[in-house]
Parts: C-alpha cells; structure tokens; sequence
C-alpha cells in the first residue's frame, strides 16, 4: 500500500500553495505517495447583486468555488503525472474540518504550506498545527515557497494573489 | 525567623527560576543538537557523501514544535528529494519537517 499525503490549503495559501506544488511533488516522489489536495473554505454567504436581489444561493457558489479550485489545482498538477493527485474541496471552518478530513484520509504525511504575511494568518496557522500535531500517526511538514527577491516583490501581483481567494468576487455582479 | 525564611524564598526564588528554565532550554538545545547529527547523518548516507543540503534544527519550545529545517541553493533542489526519506525516518515525534522550496525544486 502507498504512503498518503495530504496537503492542506487554507483560504490565503493559494499562491504559496501553487508556488510549492513542485515541491510537493518532489517529496511525494520520494515517499512513494499519493497526494491528496484539501482545500478548506469557509461556507460562502449567498451572492447578491447590487439591489440586494439573491443571483446565487451557497449551493451555487459552493458548486462555483469548488470548479474553480479544482480547475486551478488540476491544471497545475497535470504536468505531474507520475505522482497520482486528487483534488478536494471542503467547506466550513477550517480548525473544524481540517482534523476531520486527516482523521478520515489517515495521513502518513501532512503538508502545510507557510502561513500568509498577516498575524492573524499566522496565528491560524499556529493554531491549526498544534491541533494536527496532536495526531501520533502523522508526520507534519511545511512547504516555504521560496522568497521573493527584492525586485519581484514590487512586481504587480498574480491573478491568484489578486484575487485572494479561488472564486472570490470582489463586487457584487451587475 | 519566619519572616526571614520567607525573605529568603522570595530573594532566591527568581534565581533558581533563572536557572531551571536555562537548563530547561539547554537540555532541548542538546536534543535538538542530537536530532540535527542522526538527520546530517541519515542525509549523508543518503546523498553518498557530504553535499550542499543544509540543515537547521530549532529545538522545541513550550509553544511551537521543534524544526528540522532543510535548504539548498537554487538549482540543488532534488537533493531535497533525495534524502526526504531518510530525513523523515530520523525526525522524533514534536518536530516538524520544513523545506524551503527553491526556485528550481
């Protein structure tokens, strides 16, 4: 049997989470695992337009952000294909369902990619390792993408960056 | 003669507080420095030699868990791959596993 790994996405590690896939891929390799990517997001409120009138219930935008997410991760992964890779989507609060979804895949490797500038990002972080860290069976390992050099951190940021999150709106529709 | 036995307590107490608490911190920092050796060790045998794989151990403390940190310079990342294995096998439990992930990984 296979060694699985689970890679945890919290809503704000997008882009490290697409910067660090090749690492991943590398230690999955390397473990001989297959992967499981999770990513976690709160439950979206329904989508209004700007007369208050309701063009999407949660059901939709759940359907909506799961696509989007699954699109942007399965794109990435498929120039790994030596590595067997699925996405997951779930929804709710992430310190809730993050334990949940390693107690139900049972883990022998669990990735967290390095928390988003932010302190209130990084306490969520610190917070959801110790809950994880608390599972005897599972090995814990945090990706780092690497650090930007001091030129491309005046670039213009990417679409995901932008974005903040995959299949976040930032206005309502017209 | 209670008054200055409570004196006492009270003056000495900050200094052995001082000194069980560094104690504390340098019986980690050679546990962390044990832990860093068998990972250099197991990374060694892995890679066949000694090799640009670098590797930084923060020992544990009361609010994080320990690191076992792993870098290469830009363009050695699959050295990382290579020795993940061995590396992994040597971690103790209350240590986590991080690698910087180069440009090239």
């Amino acid at each position: 049997m296979s060694a699985r790994l689970l890679a945890i996405i919290t809503p704000g590690d997008e882009a490290a989470a697409l910067a660090s896939l090749a690492g991943l891929v590398t230690v999955a390799r390397a473990a001989e695992a297959e992967v499981r990517l999770a990513y976690f997001r709160d439950l979206p409120p329904p989508r209004v337009d700007r007369h208050d009138r309701m063009v999407a219930d949660t059901d939709a935008e759940m359907t909506r952000i799961a696509s989007v997410a699954t699109r942007a991760l399965g794109s990435a992964a498929l120039v790994f294909d030596d590595v067997k890779m699925e996405t997951v989507v779930r929804f709710g609060k992430p310190r809730r369902e993050v334990p949940i979804e390693a107690e139900v895949y049972a883990p022998q490797i669990v990735v967290l990619f390095a928390a988003a500038a932010g302190l209130l990002s990084r306490l969520r972080a610190w917070a959801l390792r110790r809950r994880l860290a608390r599972r005897p069976s599972s090995r814990m390992l945090v990706l780092e993408p690497a650090r930007r050099s001091s030129r491309s951190s005046t670039a213009t940021p990417g679409r995901s960056e932008r974005q903040g999150a995959w299949g976040a709106t930032s206005g309502p529709p017209n | 003669m209670f008054s200055d036995l409570v004196g006492l307590i009270v003056s000495v107490s900050p200094i052995l507080g001082l000194l069980v608490w560094r104690e504390r911190v340098d019986r980690r920092q050679n546990a962390a420095d044990i832990v860093r050796a068998d990972v250099h060790a197991g990374a060694t045998r892995a890679l066949n030699g000694e090799s640009l794989l670098a590797i930084n151990v923060q020992a544990p403390s009361v609010w994080q868990p320990g690191h076992v940190r792993l870098s290469t310079p830009s363009g050695y990342e699959p050295l990382i791959g290579t020795a993940f294995q061995s590396v992994l096998d040597r971690v103790p439990a209350g240590y986590e596993v991080v690698i910087h992930c180069g440009g090239n990984s």
